[in-house]
């Protein structure tokens, strides 16, 4: 079964990067890919990831004073 | 074998192994770039120049290491500072400055006054150079200054200014600190002051070509350098927010690599600080040698300066190097003002810069070749 994909999209480079290293600490499943041209024109990286981790990702994220925007990704 | 190296305040010698070894291995494995793109090594890259960030940051207590900037020396990191406040601004500001500023302040401040931009005083002062607080306050009541700048460290005589002081009394007027000569050796608190300009290179043991900017407000300061930043990229305006704003074109990745390599090998002092005064205090002792350095020795850093009543300052160093193999640095090291203040703008001085890598046999060494020469 084929689950909802998320985009989450950062300020900028530094943020993007402690997110990437929040996530990897606690062990979450994502991937880092670039950022959709859909999105922005950006040359810089994004995290995608399943719905099944979308509270966990989030939550832990805000909790370190990040705020992705996120994105479903079939609907870019 | 002896450490003879004492040209600390140029560059520091040695660097912790490491850092050669971190740069040999970013550059033969993982030389990608910071932000530009998603695969591993970018990604690697890049968290490792936010890692350099976070430990200069906690290094100068600041808990905002995104107004934490990286630059290519604390030279690049001053004229930000300064062309960013006042290039743009149409009405005289007026600055107070220290007396023993570098030309790396001194430059693109009277570069600011050519172009009828600024106009500096110098602050009250003892003999040594230290600022006299006392009298400053008492100016800073008198006379309304835009900006007040300060090294942590002199580097022509090691005194080391009291930043907390100066920053209690002059709490309403912004305060630049000059950290190129402490950071690494001295501690300094990004809470005492509202831009701090520092360099890797010497007291904090990276490799040449990495230094930075820490900066209170960043959204008073035009940025110096325009371009890409990898973020907000379909613009043809710097974003707006920290680090990017002060951030662009590619860092020096390999650089900052060096950097953090040197912070994390955390060298410890192979000489204490009661060794350190016993060796200025026998300098002091030699009779044909005049020393520069802070009278109070509370004030005193590890660098100080002399000259001989005799032999020039030029042929001392060198006469150093010749006989004992000693580095050393004589003339006026950048730095006229603090030679004017000193009184020794007419031939400079012979300059000795500690490393945290020199034993208590180096400093002996240095001392009776010193003497050695000196009673020739």
């Amino acid at each position: 079964m084929n689950r909802t994909k998320y985009i989450a999209v950062f300020k900028n480079t530094r943020e993007m990067i402690k997110a990437d290293n929040i996530c990897k600490d606690a062990r979450l499943e994502y991937s880092v890919i670039p950022v959709p041209e859909s999105i922005s024109s950006e040359c810089g990286m994004c995290i995608l990831f399943d719905i099944i981790q979308k509270d966990e990702l989030t939550e832990i994220l805000h909790s370190k004073n990040i705020f992705p925007t996120v994105y479903e990704r079939d609907k870019i | 074998m002896l450490n003879t190296y004492f040209d600390n305040a140029s560059t520091s010698y040695p660097k912790p192994q490491q850092v050669a070894l971190d740069i040999a291995d970013y550059l033969n494995n993982n030389s990608s770039t910071y932000g530009r793109g998603a695969y591993g090594s970018i990604r690697a890259t890049t968290s490792m120049v936010e890692r350099c960030r976070d430990m200069i940051a906690k290094k100068i207590s600041c808990d905002s290491p995104e107004k934490v900037f990286f630059t290519q020396n604390a030279t690049t990191a001053i004229n930000t500072i300064l062309k960013g406040l006042f290039l743009t601004r149409n009405d005289v500001s007026r600055i107070l400055i220290s007396p023993m500023e570098h030309n790396a302040v001194m430059r693109p401040l009277e570069y600011l006054r050519s172009l009828g931009k600024v106009e500096y005083d110098i602050m009250p002062h003892y003999p040594d150079g230290l600022i006299d607080v006392d009298k400053l306050l008492i100016t800073l009541e008198d006379i309304n200054y835009s900006l007040l700048i300060t090294n942590h460290q002199s580097n022509v005589n090691g005194v080391v200014q009291p930043i907390a002081d100066i920053k209690k009394i002059a709490a309403d007027t912004p305060l630049l600190v000059d950290a190129t000569q402490s950071l690494g050796s001295i501690d300094i608190d990004a809470g005492d002051c509202d831009f701090l300009a520092f360099t890797g290179h010497k007291y904090l043991f990276g490799p040449t070509g990495v230094g930075g900017l820490y900066i209170s407000a960043p959204e008073l300061i035009t940025p110096l350098v325009h371009g890409g930043t990898g973020s907000n990229s379909e613009s043809y305006e710097m974003p707006d927010f920290y680090p990017d704003m002060f951030e662009a074109g590619t860092p020096n990745t390999t650089g900052i690599t060096g950097l953090l390599a040197a912070m994390e090998a955390n060298v410890e002092s192979r000489h204490t600080r009661e060794e350190f005064l016993e060796v200025i205090n026998k300098f002091i002792n030699i009779e044909s040698i005049t020393v520069y350095c802070a009278k109070d020795v509370d004030n005193r850093g590890e660098l100080f300066s002399f000259r001989h009543k005799n032999i020039s300052s030029a042929e001392f160093t060198h006469r150093l190097y010749q006989q004992f193999g000693i580095c050393t640095r004589s003339g006026l090291h950048c730095a006229p003002l603090a030679h004017r203040t000193l009184g020794t703008i007419k031939g400079g001085t012979v300059r000795i810069a500690l490393s945290k890598y020199h034993s208590f046999e180096d400093l002996n060494y240095l001392v009776s070749s010193v003497e050695k020469i000196a009673n020739e």
